[in-house]
């Protein structure tokens, strides 16, 4: 008891001496642990501690799972699975063999290029004049986000097999063996590609433009109105306040569109890997599938780290101007 | 009241309203007795009301108005009376009111345009309605010489400013390109709608007829009426909704507190927690997607909503990284002085999270949950494989449409009959997405503004 008395005195006194002094050996485990109760570092691990679970549950111990998988030949069996170690070959069918494979590789990372430049010009261009206190911007603003709700189902692909995805006849303005013959074979297929499927692009630019918008908002207007007095043109704003400015926003963008292209459910890779993985592509088995998704999901990181250095760089360069 | 009530009291007025007139002059009242219908009343009622004259002439008028104006209220109050008032009666009655509402106000504005200018004010001299006319007369004669001066004043710069605009105006041509790049950009985003909206409506004859491109010739609704057949649209439509609407609320509250402990306590590891929230943004579901379907067979929660819900809670679900972020950056807005009031106050950590941080997060879990319910709503793949048939959504059924239907209206196998399953297929496609476009209209509000207060700008 009086051991007690005299560590709650210590605790209290401690306390009183601000948090610089640690609380001291006098301290018994039981109070440490009240203590550590009423903490900050508790309290915050507490609300993340459901999440931290989820993590470990579903996503850590999955993920290392299907990297054991891609090493093994997987053979599913109703209630049951079986796997047998089969090295790196089913990392060297998914690179070398499988041409499929590779070929949505590449489609995939045409797609990307086109995309996202698209994506991220359009939606600043759309922003800015949402943002510029026209009247019935309501209206407008309406729909440009209208896409949002649809363009995450599989509603987008019916669009595309019915050529809603682009206006009729724009394929006939462009004569494109005529083309081929004169231009480089993959800015043709990219052309083609852009024409059957522009609507599609600026269909995916909805949460974009919204995020470019309040980007706008929260730019600094005296800056604006400084270069006003100075004699600068909206053009010349544009260029020099607006854009730095904005280059955040851009990053994040552009990381925002790569990962719900790469992560899209008719994305030509995920489209093969889920074909193989029901049994029916050519490579079959989840072993195989499982590699595939692997290699893909290295493939984003480095398309991802390759845009933000891009302008990451560029955000340095125009710092020092 | 009754209709015979409604004839005998108009008989009673117009019969006073007859004898009253009768008595200052003669000439009159026989014209009048000759237009009444019934002679033999207005007779025995002059012989009454003759004793009181001129008084009873505007009571009467006033009865008169009084009882054509009651009418539809008294009959009304009568049915009332009889049963209980529903609620359809009640939304008749705020139509009514309304309408009231809108002619009471009409009525003001003509007053004070065309009653109050020619009434006698104090001080001023009485406009006639003549000299009204002139002035209005002389308003449009001078339209033209004042046209002419005032284009004869207008000076280059007048013209720069209209068309370049100024420093507080907008030029014409600015103003000009703005609206045509929205009206373009805008089209473009709805022309597929449109187009699905104009195909799902054409019949068979239209579908295979070369010269009917967009609109339709005819309302033809069959299409629709054999979508929701073969989609099964009421069921599939609530099994949607259960699907994604439960873990959507479960996400959404998931995703609050992560945040909050993310945005508002600082403990070890936060910045590994974030790093690691991101990478599950990245993550294909495919590299999680079998491990997580042999868990869920294991606890036996494959078939059930419950295999969307239990992510959803530990914060995994569709996107949820998404979710934490637009809750991170709400929670780091609320300044840091009314947190520590509220702990002076001696609120707990979680009593503060109650009180304070949800309900500044409101736009915020209004858009969570809103895009959840989309995201899980659209979600295809992952409900095939986890719901195994079980319990389907639309989008799933939409997947298998063409199958659904060949089994439901016999063999597809005809050319006309492929191509106007085409149209069917598009009235499906509308009817899947319909719910959502519902949602979408009723509360586009939230969408934006969650997104506008959230400021995710990147920092």
């Amino acid at each position: 008891m009086k051991k007690d008395k005299k560590n709650i005195a210590n605790t209290d006194s401690s306390a009183a001496a601000a948090v610089a002094v640690p609380a001291g050996a006098t301290e018994t485990k039981k109070e440490k642990f009240k203590r550590f109760l009423r903490s900050e570092t508790f309290s915050g691990y507490l609300f993340v501690l459901p999440w931290i679970i989820g993590f470990a549950a579903l996503v850590a111990y999955p993920i290392i799972q299907t990297l054991i998988f891609s090493f093994s030949t997987v053979s599913i069996r109703p209630g049951s699975i079986e796997t047998s170690p089969a090295g790196f070959s089913n990392y060297i069918y998914a690179l070398i063999t499988d041409t499929s494979f590779t070929e949505a590789l590449s489609e995939y990372a045409t797609e990307i290029i086109l995309y996202v430049p698209i994506i991220t010009v359009v939606s600043l261009i759309i922003a800015m004049l949402l943002n510029s206190k026209l009247k019935g911007t309501g209206f407008f603003r309406t729909i440009f986000f209208l896409p949002v709700i649809i363009t995450s189902g599989p509603v987008i692909q019916i669009f595309i097999e019915q050529g809603v995805a682009s206006f009729p006849g724009v394929d006939e303005l462009i004569n494109f063996e005529e083309l081929a013959s004169t231009l480089p074979e993959f800015l043709v297929s990219a052309l083609q590609f852009l024409t059957s499927e522009f609507i599609m692009i600026l269909w995916f630019s909805g949460i974009q433009i919204l995020v470019f918008m309040t980007g706008l908002q929260k730019m600094d207007k005296s800056m604006y109105e400084a270069a006003k007095i100075d004699g600068a043109s909206g053009w010349e704003m544009f260029w020099k306040i607006t854009l730095p400015a904005l280059n955040p926003t851009i990053v994040l963008n552009v990381v925002f569109t790569v990962v719900m292209q790469s992560v899209f459910s008719l994305n030509p890779i995920i489209v093969k890997i889920q074909n193989d993985m029901n049994g029916t592509g050519e490579g079959a088995g989840y072993g195989y599938a499982s590699a595939m998704a692997w290699i893909y999901f290295a493939v984003i990181l480095v398309i991802l780290g390759v845009a933000v250095l891009i302008f990451k760089k560029h955000e340095k360069r125009s710092k020092r101007l | 009241m009754k209709f015979s009530d409604f004839f005998k009291k108009k008989k009673d007025v117009s019969s006073v309203d007859n004898t009253s007139a009768t008595l200052p002059e003669e000439q009159p009242d026989a014209i009048l007795a000759e237009q009444t219908e019934e002679p033999a009343v207005v007779s025995a009622e002059v012989q009454t009301a003759a004793a009181e004259p001129v008084a009873r002439q505007s009571e009467a008028s006033e009865e008169q108005t009084a009882a054509v104006a009651d009418i539809p209220a008294a009959e009304e109050s009568a049915d009332e009376d009889e049963e209980e008032p529903n609620i359809f009666k009640r939304a008749l009655n705020a139509v009514k009111q309304y309408f009231v509402g809108k002619w009471e106000s009409l009525k003001d504005w003509g007053y004070r345009h065309f009653v109050a200018p020619f009434k006698k004010e104090e001080g001023k001299e009485r406009r006639t309605f003549k000299q009204w006319i002139k002035d209005v007369g002389i308003w449009f004669k001078t339209l033209p010489s004042r046209i002419v001066s005032w284009a004869k004043s207008l000076t280059k710069d007048d013209v720069k400013a209209f068309f370049l605009g100024t420093s507080e105006k907008k030029g014409f041509i600015k103003l000009f390109v703005s609206y045509s790049l929205l009206i373009l950009f805008g089209f473009v985003y709805v022309y597929p709608m449109l187009y699905m909206l104009g195909y799902s409506l054409m019949s068979p004859s239209d579908v295979s007829n070369p010269m009917v491109n967009y609109l339709p010739t005819s309302w033809y609704t069959q299409n629709f009426t054999e979508a929701s057949q073969v989609l099964n649209f009421w069921q599939t439509l609530l099994e949607t909704i259960y699907v994604s609407v439960l873990p959507a609320f479960f996400q959404t509250v998931a995703c609050c507190l992560v945040a909050y402990g993310l945005a508002r306590f600082s403990f070890r590891g936060k910045k590994v927690i974030f790093g690691l929230i991101l990478l599950t943004f990245i993550v294909p579901t495919q590299l999680t997607m079998l491990p997580q379907l042999l868990i869920y067979t294991n606890l036996k929660l494959t078939d059930t909503v419950f295999s969307f819900i239990i992510p959803a809670v530990l914060g995994q679900g569709i996107k949820s990284a998404v979710f934490i972020l637009i809750f991170y950056q709400f929670f780091r807005g609320i300044p840091d002085s009314v947190v520590e009031a509220a702990k002076i106050d001696g609120a707990n950590s979680f009593q503060v999270f109650y009180k304070i941080g949800i309900p500044a997060a409101v736009p915020a879990i209004l858009l969570s949950f809103l895009l959840s319910v989309v995201w899980y709503y659209n979600e295809t793949v992952l409900s095939s494989i986890y719901f195994g048939g079980e319990i389907t959504t639309l989008p799933l059924e939409l997947s298998k449409f063409q199958a659904t239907y060949n089994q439901l209206f016999g063999n597809g196998s005809g050319d006309t009959g492929r191509s106007a399953n085409e149209a069917i297929y598009m009235a499906g496609t509308l009817l899947s997405i319909l719910p959502l476009l519902v949602m979408y209209f009723f509360t586009q509000k939230y969408f934006a503004d969650g997104i506008d207060k959230a400021g995710i700008t990147g920092e």
